[in-house]
């Protein structure tokens, strides 16, 4: 029986499978105990748009996470680009510039963070707790105490524009095609796996965590700009909860939260759809919203605890 | 084993949780059970910028007293501290079948944006009207303090501390003045002004780019009284140990909070005052809530209370902002309006600067005998219950949550 269980726990299907059976499953539930008002065109609509701040910062954090690292300073990463971001339109008034800085920002401080974790040898892990610190107060330099606001006109018309919808799509099929096609994707799941053994076959571990950093960079940039327009404003408090939820969400959608051959690209926006399809649905079976957060904390323990077993045989990683 | 033992007693954990979960807040259904089940049942979403005494005291108010009178189910948020949060709790209101959206958050213009996207009437408690009102429309009414008066309240509360002809060293906690919180910003000025004018002081800047410090700052004043303004807000780790530091100092005999933070500096004053043996006198914004009663009640190692004197931020504006809201669910969104622009109802806080004028007012919102606003008051609002009503009246009855009214009313004097 245990052997059976063992077997269906290691199918490489399984892990694929369980996380959109999982969503399904309580979307389903939701649906059924709401008389369809959670299934609706206009609440699902709702819940994607809920999901896509932290599935798209997600989604680039995948490759660093595929490494075998936890980066802690995803949230005031995208703080720092999306304050950057608006700081130029505030100035510029283009909204071109804004993406640009945003982008370029947040590539910039995630690449900065391989480097310290390169040239001084150190965790990603520790960089990422100095870097959670001064990227904070770096914001909060920026701000100055203000709270940087955009026209409702613009950030509004991007929003009916779906340009949203259209970063993610974009930046996901990147990813998708990079993670799974090339040897970028094959690389970072390898030295998650084992980092001696990858390192022995000619996969140079440093340039591909640079790489990883790199395009969990992208990630971050569009995310802020996903945070401005969802948002119109930028304060010292955004992105206050996004590291959170983008652990969350990696782990929710089904990937190993020390990485390795089980990782996948899709995990960070199907957690983070399950997150806001749990937000919304137990609010609508009338769950308080305080009590959420706990059932919350609850359910990222479960799967912590349950996605902490390493494979026989592989070095451990804590 | 170990590992499914501690999976089992985690999942137990949850299990536990959901169970307590079950009492579900009173619903639609009890509305019923008072007699109004002819009634249309609503529901509203509460969106609170912070969770004290005086939240649940709101939310007690519209659970169990409110709500079933109407027919009105309520979904309440946490403490909302990022606009993202806001949004995301906004959709979740209106999916699970919120008309309307009662707003204490203090960043409004996005929770506006999106009651105007989502086509949720929105009331929202501050002290102005949104620039772009015309393009509003889903805005009902906006319920606060004119800042002007926030100003005037304040200096009541300040006079109490600074009449006793001697000179003063103070710190004004002056919170969200700096980044446009206009009650804050006025309170801030008021402050600055009185002490001007009592002391004859020379200010290094204009009042005004003094109160919107964004740093603290200490104030020149052109003589050896020392002002020393500290903005911003208790979320961060820094901010109560920065004032620490300043008070350690033993040069600031009195605290001026703008905002209802004075509980956070406590342990603070009280280390200071027990190790200088120096006595520091406290003027805030508090709420209408037994622990501002217990800091009335506490002697402190000098034998003074607590605090001083207070500015009462009254959670009665709850009832106005519901009965504004029902007006615009039971079709009358433009009732309270101006060319189709909503309009700002102003009210006074109440000033105590005793404990014994404190005693009188926290009498107040206990229950039926002693609420500000009871259901008949409340009906009195709604045109749907008063066919009379129009927007001087229900100005009237915002302007009835002054003390003076209230005492009347509930036959306090």
């Amino acid at each position: 029986m245990k052997e059976a269980f063992l077997k269906i726990k290691e199918n490489r299907w399984t892990s694929i499978i369980v996380p959109f059976v999982v969503l399904l499953g309580i979307g389903i539930i939701f649906s059924l105990l709401t008389n369809g008002r959670f299934s609706n065109e206009n609440n699902l609509r709702l819940i994607l748009n809920q999901a896509l701040i932290t599935g798209t910062v997600a989604t680039g954090a995948v490759f660093i996470y595929s490494t075998g690292n936890v980066n802690i300073a995803m949230g005031a990463s995208t703080a720092v680009a999306a304050t950057i971001g608006a700081m130029i339109y505030v100035r510029t008034g283009s909204v071109s510039l804004m993406v640009i800085a945003a982008m370029a920002a947040g590539i910039i401080v995630m690449y900065f963070s391989s480097l310290m974790s390169v040239i001084f040898k150190v965790r990603v892990l520790f960089v990422t707790v100095v870097m959670m610190g001064l990227l904070s107060a770096l914001q909060q330099t920026l701000l100055n105490g203000d709270v940087i606001k955009i026209p409702y006109s613009v950030y509004g018309a991007l929003k009916d524009a779906n340009v949203p919808y259209i970063i993610f799509g974009v930046f996901f099929l990147i990813c998708f095609v990079v993670f799974n096609l090339t040897k970028i994707g094959r690389s970072v799941k390898f030295i998650g796996s084992n980092e001696s053994c990858a390192e022995l076959t000619g996969i140079f571990t440093n340039k591909y965590l640079q790489i990883a950093f790199f395009i969990a960079g992208i990630g971050v940039g569009a995310g802020a700009i996903l945070t401005i327009i969802r948002t119109g404003n930028v304060n010292n408090a955004t992105a206050a909860s996004l590291n959170m939820d983008v652990m969350l969400a990696i782990v929710l959608g089904g990937m190993p939260i020390f990485g390795g051959s089980k990782s996948k690209i899709h995990a960070g926006i199907i957690g983070a759809i399950t997150v806001a399809v749990l937000n919304s649905g137990l609010l609508m079976v009338g769950v308080s919203n305080t009590l959420l957060q706990g059932v919350r904390g609850i359910i990222f323990m479960v799967l912590v605890i349950a996605a902490l077993k390493r494979p026989d045989g592989l070095p451990s990683r804590l | 084993m170990k590992k499914i033992l501690s999976v089992l007693l985690v999942l137990v954990m949850s299990l536990s949780f959901f169970a307590g979960c079950s009492s579900k807040t009173p619903t639609t259904g009890q509305g019923a059970s008072n007699g109004n089940s002819k009634l249309e049942p609503y529901t509203m979403g509460v969106l609170f910028f912070t969770i004290g005494a005086q939240e649940l005291q709101m939310k007690n108010y519209l659970e169990k007293y409110v709500g079933p009178a109407f027919n009105v189910k309520f979904i309440f948020s946490d403490a909302i501290d990022s606009t993202e949060k806001s949004m995301t709790f906004i959709e979740n209101a209106y999916s699970s079948g919120a008309k309307a959206i009662l707003s204490f958050d203090t960043n409004s213009e996005p929770v506006a944006a999106k009651c105007q996207e989502l086509k949720l009437y929105l009331v929202t408690n501050q002290s102005k009207t949104f620039p772009n009102a015309d393009k509003l429309s889903q805005n009902v009414a906006s319920i606060g303090t004119l800042p002007t008066d926030s100003g005037k309240t304040f200096q009541k509360a300040l006079n109490s501390l600074i009449n006793d002809g001697k000179k003063h060293n103070v710190i004004i906690v002056s919170g969200g003045a700096g980044i446009g919180t206009s009650s804050h910003y006025e309170t801030a000025v008021s402050i600055l002004k009185t002490l001007q004018e009592k002391y004859g002081l020379t200010y290094g800047e204009t009042i005004e780019k003094l109160a919107a410090s964004k740093a603290a700052t200490e104030v020149k004043t052109g003589t050896d009284m020392k002002i020393y303004i500290y903005p911003g807000f208790a979320g961060s780790d820094t901010y109560v140990p920065g004032l620490s530091t300043v008070l350690q100092t033993g040069q600031y005999d009195t605290l001026l909070s703008v905002y209802q933070v004075y509980t956070q500096f406590s342990a603070a004053i009280d280390e200071v005052e027990k190790s200088k043996k120096m006595n520091i006198r406290v003027a805030s914004v508090a709420p209408l809530a037994d622990q501002t009663a217990k800091s009335f009640e506490t002697i402190d190692s000098t034998g003074d209370t607590s605090i001083n004197a207070v500015v009462v931020k009254q959670g009665s504006i709850i009832a106005l902002m519901f009965a504004a809201a029902y007006n615009a669910l039971t079709g009358n969104a433009d009732l309270l309006k101006v060319d189709g622009k909503a309009q700002l109802f102003s009210f006074e806080n109440f000033t105590a600067t005793s404990a014994q004028e404190y005693m009188t007012l926290s009498k107040l919102d206990k229950d039926e005998s002693t609420y500000v606003y009871t259901i008949d008051e409340i009906k009195q609002m709604i045109k749907k219950f008063n066919d009379k009503l129009d927007k001087e009246t229900f100005a009237k009855w915002v302007k009835a949550m002054e003390l003076e009214s209230v005492k009347q009313r509930r036959g306090l004097k």
